[in-house]
């Protein structure tokens, strides 16, 4: 009996541990530059973004492959894999930090969540410390999460040749929305 | 000599038009290439079970062709992402679908069996404890 009790006690808190972990393979980056001196859109967006949150720690990961950055200009994928971002030498970009406002967010119940998220961000070979905002959307058990922020590029070592400068902002617009799902 | 500036400006005029489309040209459409390489799931869970991403990374800017179940239909805007693998393994291949071929793809349905094009973006590890995956862009249904 008393393994009985234990076993569903196990299995029980297995359950919650599994829930208390939301992931995605499919998240969504977008970026941006906002000039307005080119003609032509230099803007991207990555749909295979990897995201995990832990709802009991506050604890969030992201993981981003730079190839995965889809263009529609070719040239302009180009430059921006080999000259700015070098993705040869520095393929992979990831965020891991924290949810800092956890408590204002409810998991049990739909609701929008403004939350402030702080941690240590990696592009281009460079790590920072970042503190942004961002937005917990529950909605029917489900979990979504959002953030929009600004990347300095010079933050991150990245330079511009001088043809470029003009016509790409030093700080790129970034969005980022996940939906997630259990563990 | 006005002969000679009519001349230098068509083939001004003519330059500037190819350095135009040069520049402004889309990215290739894979439905046009043919795949570097074809290979199924099972042979990329293989690989990615025997810590061998080294081999997977070596079809980066190449295009792929992957055989696998569709685990996962993503819609969302004007965009589709399609997750191959199975409820065994946490490894995946992610299928960015292009823009230009959405159509395509709208019969499929998750547990279809399906090959898909796409040029390949990386390998990225299993940091997260979510598994590795395989990730493709501007995918295609591969004919």
């Amino acid at each position: 009996m008393k393994k009985i009790i234990a076993a569903i006690a196990f299995t029980t808190l297995a359950n919650i541990s599994f829930a208390q972990v939301q992931f995605t393979k499919n998240g969504t980056i977008q970026f941006k530059s906002t000039t307005t001196n080119t003609v032509d859109k230099v803007e991207a967006t990555n749909k295979s973004a990897v995201c995990k949150l832990n709802t009991a720690t506050g604890e969030v990961e992201f993981g981003i492959l730079i190839k995965s950055f889809v263009f529609t200009n070719d040239l302009m994928q180009q430059h921006f894999n080999e000259n700015y971002m070098e993705s040869d030498k520095f393929p992979k970009s990831t965020f891991k930090g924290k949810i800092e406002t956890l408590s204002a967010v409810n998991f049990k119940a739909d609701g929008v969540y403004k939350v402030l998220v702080q941690g240590a961000m990696t592009i281009h070979g460079v790590t920072k410390n970042v503190k942004v905002p961002g937005t917990v959307t529950i909605k029917g058990g489900k979990i979504a999460i959002s953030s929009a922020f600004g990347i300095a590029l010079a933050d991150y070592g990245i330079s511009l040749p001088g043809a470029e400068r003009d016509k790409i902002s030093k700080e790129i617009s970034t969005v980022v929305n996940c939906s997630l799902q259990s563990l | 000599m006005i002969k000679k500036i009519l001349i230098l400006l068509v083939v001004g005029a003519i330059a500037a038009i190819f350095v135009y489309k040069y520049a402004m040209r889309p990215v290739a459409d894979t439905s046009e290439m043919k795949p570097d390489v074809s290979i199924t799931f099972t042979d990329i869970n293989s690989k990615m079970n025997a810590s061998d991403t080294a081999t997977l990374n070596t079809y980066t800017s190449k295009v792929i062709s992957v055989n696998g179940n569709i685990k996962s239909i993503s819609n969302e805007d004007t965009t589709v992402t399609i997750i191959i693998g199975d409820t065994a393994t946490n490894n995946s291949v992610i299928c960015q679908v292009d823009s230009r071929h959405i159509a395509d793809f709208k019969s499929f349905l998750v547990n279809q069996n399906a090959t898909i094009k796409g040029v390949c973006a990386g390998c990225d590890g299993d940091d997260m404890g979510l598994g590795n995956s395989l990730q493709l862009k501007n995918c295609v249904i591969s004919k």
